[in-house]
């Protein structure tokens, strides 16, 4: 009865706004159907959802909808004049291959001057500023130069990619404008009337702000995270390495011979099978074991019958508060072969042999593992304390009634409750350990060394990418290995994010 | 069907298209393909370019413009204003940048440098404390874009990687210039037959020992096991001699054995020829497994726990770099001691050697005054003062002998039987010499391992690009 019950404890908000959802989700229809991302046409759509609220005459919302969706002509906001006659002289192909012309003579054709005039001088503007460096750019990533000393293939590589990111976006702009010439050319032919100068202005202002706003963050984005990673994908198709550098040297496509080689030449596949594989198992265990530590401790400080929970808490979350590369300095001492505390003081004391953490892959890497363990375990702790004082006493309380066994309320109360709050987190402590560097390289060096391997025993894939880029200047190799991780990661982060629960929810809704 | 003939005639085209938009695309520079062409020579032009506009018209052609820069200043004298004889031949420029490293105490020696030369000459000179280690890889960007300074700072083992990227030029040294630095100095900034940097320091590692515990090192280092056994007690952390069991210092052992990393042609490094799983490496190899292991140095010594033994006066000798003489003698006072390396194998061991030097960048617009100031930085008054700011060992023979210290004495006659460290790109790959030496130490067979390592280096050679 209880898994019953609880499986819908998360969806009661949801079933309650139902109705509302649905009747948004008729309206999000009918606007998208209607008028895609065009600025000016959800300006309509949208005033047409806000002026009835100042006019006091409120259709109820599916009418809207309903209206939106049987004919544009009905859904001028009732300030309007009346409909004029359809215009079928006004011909939208005839906008719409202006439009595609040169950006805004649709629009002229179609007598909104300002707007025309605004497209155009965007256009000649954009040709006049752009079109040497755009040249220059599109020839560059082509070729990435043909002089040595003269042409710097990494400032073309860099170039291109600016180009073709200010094509993009260009292109993006002149397909809005193409739609919005047709459209509008549309309208008019079935007799829309043009809305005075003030109203289009606002109407207009009133569609625009939500993307003048994020704009900023927008083009931030674009060059903050989509440039640098364009660059690093596109590195891992040249032979970018120390024989191939500029300014001496040009760099040259080679398309995806470095996977190739990264299969097929021995130093490379030897080694990065073995990378992988113990990056896997890296990944899944320490993070894994951290979680379950976290949540057991979690559980238990937050029983009942435990006293000083807040003295407890504090104590658990210390390894938190030290910064990692200290703790992490401080093991690799501890767990040092001859002069360690631990082989020493741990095992010496209990009279056991002592173990060789640092030159014996497998001690390394239980050592490794443990180390993480410590240092990951304290923020989940926290993590689910929070979620576990959340919990409703009335679902426990209710299963005393039925008489479930202790397993049976941790297995259908607590464990859903915590995993569905904190699903997303767990995911992102999986995604982090994989390209946990600091630790690797800090503790042993991604050591001990293995025989007959460039990477040593403890190397994960991204403390292997480092040491390619820093010691050897293989950076195609770097970069074609760092986009195999990312693939990875993404796919891993993508895969779990949909069946997460929470974000299924939010989907949903939105 | 029409639609399959109409995609099969318009994918050509609109390529075509595209091609001939590209190759539109392409910056004309119709002018300036003769002068770049050929990598080196053209960078050359420019020198001449920019030496000869006063002297010779205009018209030197790359190496006899730098030669008769060379000369001119050496006619006048190296010693004091060797600015000035350049003088004659080159513009004076208003300023020149350096790119020194960040280290606080470089930086002071290197203003104080600088503003004599701003005094002498009146160019005023422009200190940007870039980190050593980064230099290479800003260089690279900074450099091309216009961006970059006269002269730069670098230790010579990343020479290879600066020529390779075209970022550093040769300077052209007059005998009494190349009479500044002791030879072994010079050497080791040359690659492939030109003299590249002007030499700052040298740095490289000798023996500290406790006066305490032990009187005199021994004359040779395998005697180190025969020392007093009270010396060495691992139960009470007690070693007579201690070293990190690493490559970097266990080449007296491969070199004193007929072992060697490249082999040298006409005095260029051949990175073909690897000498590292030859007869005398298997045999200095082990050698050293046997000297490890005989003096109880454990295998997984690292520099800091060798620092904190002899420190705490539990370690009688102990190999380490000039870096540690500071906080050793804080620590011991007058009993600590400084030697060169006991003889290994009967010779004396030779150390790696790294020399930190001045490199004049490619793209600097007045080479022959940024070689100016490097020597008016790195001559013997200059080095004295580098010397008494940071304390590093000049590499200027005048400098290192008026030297007054004792505890430098060790260092400085270690430096004597010293070798470069290789400075071809190359040499990266040799690290990995690292794991051998440690599966050497742990008793694996040393032939098996340096066949397999040294297979390795090869490898990564092969696929290093070149």
């Amino acid at each position: 009865m209880t898994e019953h019950n609880l499986s819908k404890v998360p969806t009661v908000p949801g079933a309650q706004t139902s109705h509302l959802k649905l009747s948004r989700s008729q309206l999000t229809q009918s606007e998208s159907s209607q008028s895609e991302s065009l600025p000016s046409q959800t300006s309509q759509s949208r005033s047409t959802e806000r002026e009835p609220l100042q006019s006091g005459a409120l259709p109820s919302p599916s009418s809207r909808a309903q209206s939106l969706q049987s004919q544009s002509s009905q859904s001028r906001p009732p300030s309007q004049p009346p409909p004029t006659p359809p215009r079928p002289g006004h011909r939208p192909g005839l906008a719409m291959a202006l439009s595609i012309a040169f950006a805004g003579l649709g629009q002229l054709y179609n007598r909104s001057y300002i707007k025309g005039a605004v497209l155009i001088v965007l256009e000649l503007a954009f040709i006049v500023t752009f079109a040497d460096f755009i040249g220059l750019g599109l020839w560059g990533i082509a070729t990435l130069g043909t002089i040595p000393r003269l042409d710097h293939s990494i400032f073309l590589l860099v170039y291109g990619l600016l180009s073709l990111m200010m094509l993009a976006v260009a292109a993006v702009i002149y397909v809005i404008n193409v739609k919005d010439a047709r459209r509008q050319a549309e309208r008019i032919a079935a007799g829309w009337r043009r809305p005075g100068l003030r109203e289009t202005v606002k109407q207009s202002y009133l569609a625009s702000v939500p993307y003048l706003l994020s704009v900023p963050g927008f083009v931030l984005l674009l060059f903050v995270v989509v440039f640098p990673l364009l660059f690093a994908v596109s590195l891992a198709f040249t032979n970018y390495d120390l024989y191939h550098s500029p300014p001496r040297n040009l760099v040259d496509w080679v398309g995806f011979d470095n996977f190739v080689r990264l299969v097929t030449v021995p130093i490379w596949n030897q080694s990065f099978v073995k990378v992988l594989s113990w990056t896997l198992v890296w990944t899944v265990v320490s993070t894994s074991l951290q979680i379950a530590l976290g949540l057991f401790l979690a559980v238990l400080v937050n029983d009942k019958r435990i006293r000083f929970k807040r003295l407890i808490r504090t104590i658990l979350i210390l390894p938190w508060a030290i910064p990692n590369f200290v703790t992490i300095l401080i093991f690799s001492a501890l767990f040092n072969d001859q002069f360690g505390a631990i082989n020493r003081a741990l095992l010496g004391g209990l009279n056991l042999p002592s173990i060789p953490w640092l030159t014996d892959p497998l001690y390394t890497k239980v050592a490794l593992i443990g180390i993480q363990v410590w240092l990951g375990f304290p923020f989940l702790f926290a993590l689910f304390t929070g979620v576990l004082q959340s919990i409703s006493h009335d679902a426990y309380e209710a299963a005393d009634v039925d008489g479930g066994s202790r397993w049976q309320k941790f297995r259908y109360i607590t464990l859903p409750h915590v995993l569905f709050a904190t699903a997303p987190l767990l995911i992102i402590q999986y995604t982090a350990n994989f390209n946990n560097f600091n630790i690797i390289y800090l503790f042993n060096g991604g050591g001990p060394a293995v025989r007959g391997q460039t990477a040593g025993g403890t190397d994960i894939l991204i403390s292997w990418v480092y040491n390619l880029t820093f010691t050897t200047n293989n950076y195609n190799m770097a970069a074609t290995i760092s986009l195999i991780i990312g693939v990875i990661v993404i796919a891993f982060a993508w895969l779990q994010f949909r069946r997460t629960r929470s974000f299924r929810e939010e989907r949903e809704q939105g | 069907m029409r639609i399959d003939k109409v995609r099969a005639f318009v994918l050509p085209v609109l390529v075509a298209l595209l091609a001939l938009t590209l190759s539109a695309c392409a910056p004309d520079r119709s002018g300036q393909e003769g002068g770049a062409g050929d990598g080196g020579g053209g960078n050359a032009n420019v020198v001449g370019n920019a030496n000869g506009e006063g002297a010779n018209g205009g018209n030197g052609a790359g190496g006899s413009g730098g030669a008769g820069n060379g000369q001119a200043s050496g006619g006048n004298g190296a010693s004091g204003d060797a600015g000035a004889g350049s003088g004659d031949d080159a513009a004076k420029p208003e300023r020149l940048i350096v790119w020194s490293n960040d280290d606080a105490k470089h930086v002071a020696a290197v203003e104080q440098l600088a503003g004599a030369f701003t005094e002498e000459t009146g160019i005023t000179v422009e200190i940007v404390p870039v980190s050593g280690s980064e230099q290479v890889q800003k260089l690279a960007l900074a450099a091309p874009a216009g961006n970059g300074p006269d002269l730069f700072y670098q230790p010579q083992d990343r020479l290879g990687d600066l020529v390779v990227q075209g970022l550093a030029d040769p300077v052209e040294l007059t005998a009494e210039e190349a009479a500044q630095y002791s030879e072994a100095a010079l050497d080791a900034v040359r690659y492939e037959g030109e003299t590249y940097g002007l030499p700052i320091s040298i740095e490289t590692y000798a023996l500290y020992y406790n006066k305490a515990l032990v009187g005199e090192p021994p004359a040779a280092l395998e005697e180190a096991a025969q020392l007093p056994a009270e010396l060495t007690d691992p139960g009470a952390d007690r070693y007579a001699f201690l070293m990190v069991p690493d490559f970097y210092y266990a080449i007296p052992f491969i070199l004193n054995y007929g072992g060697y990393i490249f082999g040298e042609q006409d005095g260029a490094y051949d990175p073909t020829d690897i000498g590292l799983r030859n007869e005398g490496t298997v045999e200095g190899m082990t050698a050293f497994a046997d000297f490890v292991a005989s003096t109880g140095i454990p295998p997984t010594m690292t520099i800091d726990v060798m620092d904190t033994l002899f420190l705490e006066g539990k370690a009688g000798m102990a190999v380490n770099g000039l870096w540690a003489m500071k906080p050793y003698a804080e620590a011991l006072g007058d009993d600590l001691g400084t030697a060169a390396i006991p003889t290994v194998n009967g010779e004396s061991a030779p150390s790696f050697v790294g020399v930190k030097s001045w490199f004049v960048s490619s793209y600097s617009e007045h080479p022959s005054w940024a070689k100016a100031l490097a020597l008016h930085m790195t001559g013997a008054e200059g080095s004295a003062v580098y010397y008494a700011q940071t304390g590093e060992i000049p590499a200027q023979p005048d400098a290192q002998q008026g030297i007054d210290d004792p505890l430098y004495g060790g260092f400085v006659d270690q430096i004597e039987s010293g070798v470069p460290m290789p400075n071809i790109p190359e040499m990266s790959a040799v690290w990995a010499m690292d794991s051998a030496v440690d599966f050497i130490v742990q008793g694996e067979d040393p032939q098996e391992v340096l066949d397999e390592t040294v297979q390795q280096i090869e490898e990564q050679i092969a696929s290093s690009g070149r």
